[in-house]
């Protein structure tokens, strides 16, 4: 049989079953009726309406209410059992199939199923949905009641989804994804509710004709069907879900932050109260912030399509702050929506852009190695993607291949240029990062097997005057290195973190390998970040990178990636004049592109140059407040054609979106406490993606100005 | 407004990577000290309101970064200084020999219309650790230091402890004393300091363009 016949078919039948088997009783019309009334959200209305609406709906009887609350749980919780008892059938037949008749491995299975070919309309679907949630949004007031009928989406099928996830039999990754990939054939509209957690209806394509409730799109019913077309067999299911209901705010936050597939933070939140990457809150930092009044008028995101996907730490900030902190509430409700209705909604679209982005990733990094692996093209002989990003763009370069998206992207710079939207888009995953990483910044072809421990060797007992005077630098900033990071400073003990060792010893081969360059303060700050980007991968599954491998790509991003000044290293200690040449540089292009900043900064006497030599010299360290966004600048220097432009970019773009903030202060002071405020991580959230397009829309204005040398 | 009335000093802290001057003005400005301080990369700023002698000063401090190849970013923002702090650390003996160094880098890039009598102020900082840490003979080498390098001018000399907060606020009561002075002494030849920073920009944008054969 031929295998490509067996996929389609395996993916229709192992779709229609379930849902069949879920619609066909149906005992509990009633009280589906009033289900979404009830759960959705009551706990965020105030006494007198939830009043109301026991006086209303229930006959002023509240145990009613009570019962059917109750109800609703019971309700939910039948069903997560369903799906999860579906799901793993489903799972082992697909596989066992698959076994059977195709004599496929997993990881086969996950690749032939990843190959069918994606819809082409998938963006098109997805923006008119974000669209569609906007004008939602906007339109309905935060806490107003939905039509009766048309239930919005709950936060349980977020749930459901986590649940589906942990209940997961602890089968390799491939298998994850080939189930979930199993109705890729299906229009795209499948894809992206499957995307969701969400099961398939069989009659989806009858729901797509246009006849629907006005106000609510499309997509939104293909949700709710799903939670109507659930039967309650089992009344006696009780509740032993309350306090999961009660945490179920918290428990999406949870969810995001395991959007990677096995993230098991592996110090973070056992020993410590630290975020993913490993931050512990330092309050006493926090208190040297500028007069947050004046943060208030922080710019309201851009309200395109692209602003919805947003890096989860954002989500999870702002549901944090929203309700815990003080001062990061009038930092983030502006960056976000008021209410936390939206913010659900903003929730799923969320997942089911970054679900598709990961798809996309996954393409193309099993086109990568596949096609890049020396079996299947002889003349590869560098590794997957060879040399740096760069060499993918030189012309009938075969590394550039690699790249390509077979059929949609036979063109070599469409499929470049398949990777670059991708990393503009999404940033590189987390799961792909460290392997990307190493090979787009050329690390791997820099590596020189045992040069790193001599490196390390020569450094540890030189009698180099400039060598020690290196390593006395090093020594005095390794503790001053993202103190408030577990991986680098254990609070507990007041003595060094699990990676502070690597971090010492990295700086310091790098200073013996580059006597020239050294040692530069901002170098611990690159690579600190650098490291707790790897982290992250790795937990996320991403490949571990070794303490000399880690040593390599520092380099190569130092050597090759970072901008050259006149052929001087960026961090040479005579770049630093060519660096602020160059900031002046930048203060033409704020004043052509942002006259109005650049007027106000220059009118108060802002030291303009400090601000930004700052910036660049810690490579946006402290220009960003978010790692994740931290992350996505970096992922963009790796393929960037000009990193020098780049940086103007990166620049022009934080102040795009700090402008608002920085032209309400009247004084100098508080323009600098609020510089201050980003150095310290305290800086406003800004959407990942919303950074990188305005920087690259920035980049093209600026690409057309000739930049002139100023000597 | 009276808050535009107060008089506006501008101090330096220059000194060598890890001296401390970050914790010395945070233990100054905001009466605390944490190890978590992050070291300095060009340079930071903050601002203190106090009262000298019946007069509210504003005094805006500059952190620089220590490191050596920093130096040449200081002309962005040494014009127009009334005081500079010249630190070193007392375990540090090449922090205490690179004071002169600090100092005549200062009074290049500043272009201070008064070098001689120009108010400096010398911070020994981290008085509170082991004495067995400490430089040996500090104290010849210091006025070693101050006869030969620093032109044997009498700088006022405080030894402090930005961690147990010890002397830091005396010391800089009196850099702002010295920068009201120093103050004073200049104020009839400039009205407004925003018109000032302006001029002192442009003139050394052009000056560094042509310095600057590297
Ligand atoms: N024992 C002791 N340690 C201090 C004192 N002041 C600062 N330190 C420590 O010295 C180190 C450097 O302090 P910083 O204040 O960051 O030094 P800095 O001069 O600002 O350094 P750069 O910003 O790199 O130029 C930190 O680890 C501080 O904790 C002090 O009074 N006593
Ligand atoms: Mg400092």
């Amino acid at each position: 049989m031929p295998r490509s016949d067996l996929f389609p078919e395996l993916a229709v039948k192992s779709q229609s079953k379930p849902i069949h088997a879920l619609r066909s009783k149906d005992g509990y019309s009633s009280s589906q009726e009033i289900n979404g009334l009830v759960s959705d959200n009551l706990h965020n209305s105030s006494d007198a309406q939830i009043a109301k609406l026991v006086n209303l709906k229930f006959n002023s009887n509240a145990f009613a209410l009570i019962r059917q609350l109750s109800q609703d749980l019971s309700a939910k919780e039948t069903e997560l059992i369903l799906l999860r008892e579906e799901k793993s059938r489903r799972e082992n037949e697909l596989l066992r199939l698959c076994n059977e008749f195709g004599n496929l491995s997993y990881v086969e299975v996950d690749r032939r199923l990843n190959a069918l070919k994606p819809e082409k309309n998938v963006h098109k679907v997805v923006s008119a949905m974000v669209l569609d949630a906007m004008a939602i949004s906007d339109s309905q007031g935060s806490n107003e009641r939905l039509p009766k009928d048309v239930q919005r989406p709950k936060p349980q099928s977020r749930n459901k989804r986590t649940a589906l996830r942990r209940t997961q039999q602890p089968f390799h990754k491939e298998e994850k994804s080939a189930s979930t990939q199993n109705r890729k054939s299906l229009a795209e509209a499948t894809d992206i509710r499957s995307s969701v957690g969400l099961p398939v209806s069989p009659n989806l394509h009858d729901t797509q004709n246009p006849k629907e409730e006005p106000i609510w799109p499309r997509w939104l019913h293909w949700l709710n069907q799903s939670e109507e077309s659930v039967d309650l067999p089992n009344k006696s299911t009780d509740i032993q879900n309350k306090s999961s209901i009660e945490n179920s705010r918290n428990k999406s936050v949870v969810e995001l932050e395991s959007m990677g597939d096995s993230f098991s933070p592996i110090l973070t939140s056992t020993i410590f109260d630290a975020d993913k990457f490993g931050f512990v809150n330092d309050k006493p930092l926090q208190n040297l912030k500028c007069k947050t009044s004046s943060l208030q008028d922080m710019p309201s995101p851009v309200e395109s399509p692209v602003s919805i996907s947003k890096s989860a730490t954002e989500i999870n900030l702002t549901l944090a702050n929203v309700e815990n902190s003080e001062s990061g509430k009038a930092l983030t409700t502006l960056a976000l929506s008021q209410s936390l209705d939206k913010l659900k909604l903003l929730n799923e679209q969320y997942l089911a852009t970054s679900e598709m982005h990961l798809k996309q990733w996954d393409i193309l990094m099993r086109q990568a190695q596949t096609s890049g692996s020396p079996k299947s093209d002889q003349d590869v002989s560098l590794g997957t993607f060879g040399l740096k990003a760069q060499n993918l763009k030189k012309q009938g370069s075969s590394l550039r291949k690699m790249f390509g998206h077979e059929d949609e992207l036979s063109d070599d710079s469409k499929s470049f240029k398949f990777l670059q939207r991708l990393i503009y888009e999404s940033g590189i995953p987390p799961k792909h990062r460290n392997y990307l990483w190493f090979e787009l910044s050329g690390a791997k072809n820099r590596a020189i097997a045992g040069e790193y421990q001599r490196l390390l060797a020569n450094s540890q007992g030189t009698s180099d005057p400039t060598l020690i005077e290196s390593i006395d630098q090093i020594k005095l900033d390794l503790h001053r290195t993202l103190p408030s990071n577990i991986y680098f400073n254990n609070q507990k003990t007041n003595g060094p973190g699990p990676q502070f060792a690597a971090l010492k010893n990295i700086l310091m081969a790098f200073a013996a390998y580059e006597p020239n360059i050294g040692y530069c303060q901002g170098m611990n700050k690159l690579l600190g970040n650098v490291m707790l980007g790897v982290n992250e991968s790795h937990s996320h599954g991403g490949s571990k990178v070794s303490e000399e491998n880690l040593f390599w790509l520092y380099v190569s991003i130092v050597e090759d990636i970072l901008p050259c000044y006149s052929e001087l290293n960026f961090f040479h200690p005579k770049a630093m004049m060519l660096l602020r040449e160059d900031s002046l540089i930048l203060r033409q292009y704020l004043n052509k592109l942002m006259p109005q900043l650049g007027k106000h900064l220059e009118s108060l006497g802002v030291e303009l140059e400090l601000v930004v030599i700052s910036w660049w010299i810690g490579v946006f360290t402290e220009a960003v407040s978010s790692i994740d966004l931290w992350l996505k600048l970096l992922d963009g220097l790796l393929i960037a054609d000009n990193p020098r432009i780049k940086f103007h970019a990166y620049t022009l773009a934080a102040f795009y979106f700090y402008q608002r903030a920085l032209c309400g202060f009247k004084e100098r002071d508080s323009i600098y406490g609020f510089i201050n405020l980003l150095k310290t991580g305290n800086g406003p959230n800004i959407k990942s993606n919303e950074f990188m397009s305005i920087a690259a829309s920035f980049e093209k204005q600026i690409h057309t100005i000739e930049l002139k040398s100023p000597s | 407004m009276s808050a535009r009335k107060k008089t506006l000093l501008k101090v330096i802290v220059l000194g060598d990577l890890g001296v401390g001057k970050t914790s010395l003005m945070q233990q100054f400005v905001n009466k605390k000290f944490s190890h978590q301080y992050k070291a300095t990369i060009g340079a930071d700023f903050l601002t203190k309101d106090l009262t000298i002698d019946n007069k509210t000063v504003s005094l805006q401090i500059w952190d620089t970064a220590g490191q050596e190849r920093f130096q040449s970013l200081g002309v962005a923002f040494y014009r127009g200084a009334d005081c500079c702090v010249l630190c070193y650390d007392v375990t540090n003996e090449k922090s205490l020999n690179n004071l002169s160094s600090w100092k005549d880098e200062f009074l290049v890039q500043s272009n201070v219309s008064n070098p001689q009598d120009f108010p400096f102020i010398i911070i020994g900082n981290k008085i509170d650790v082991d004495e067995s840490k400490k430089i040996p003979s500090l104290q010849k080498k210091l006025l070693n230091i101050t006869n030969n390098q620093l032109g044997g001018l009498n700088y006022p000399l405080f030894e402090t402890s930005a961690k147990d907060s010890i002397n830091v606020e005396t010391a800089f009561e009196n850099v702002a004393r010295m920068a009201l002075q120093q103050e004073e002494l200049n104020g009839a030849s400039r009205n407004d300091m925003n018109d000032d920073y302006h001029d002192a920009i442009n003139i050394h944008l052009e000056n560094d363009n042509s310095g600057c054969a590297c």
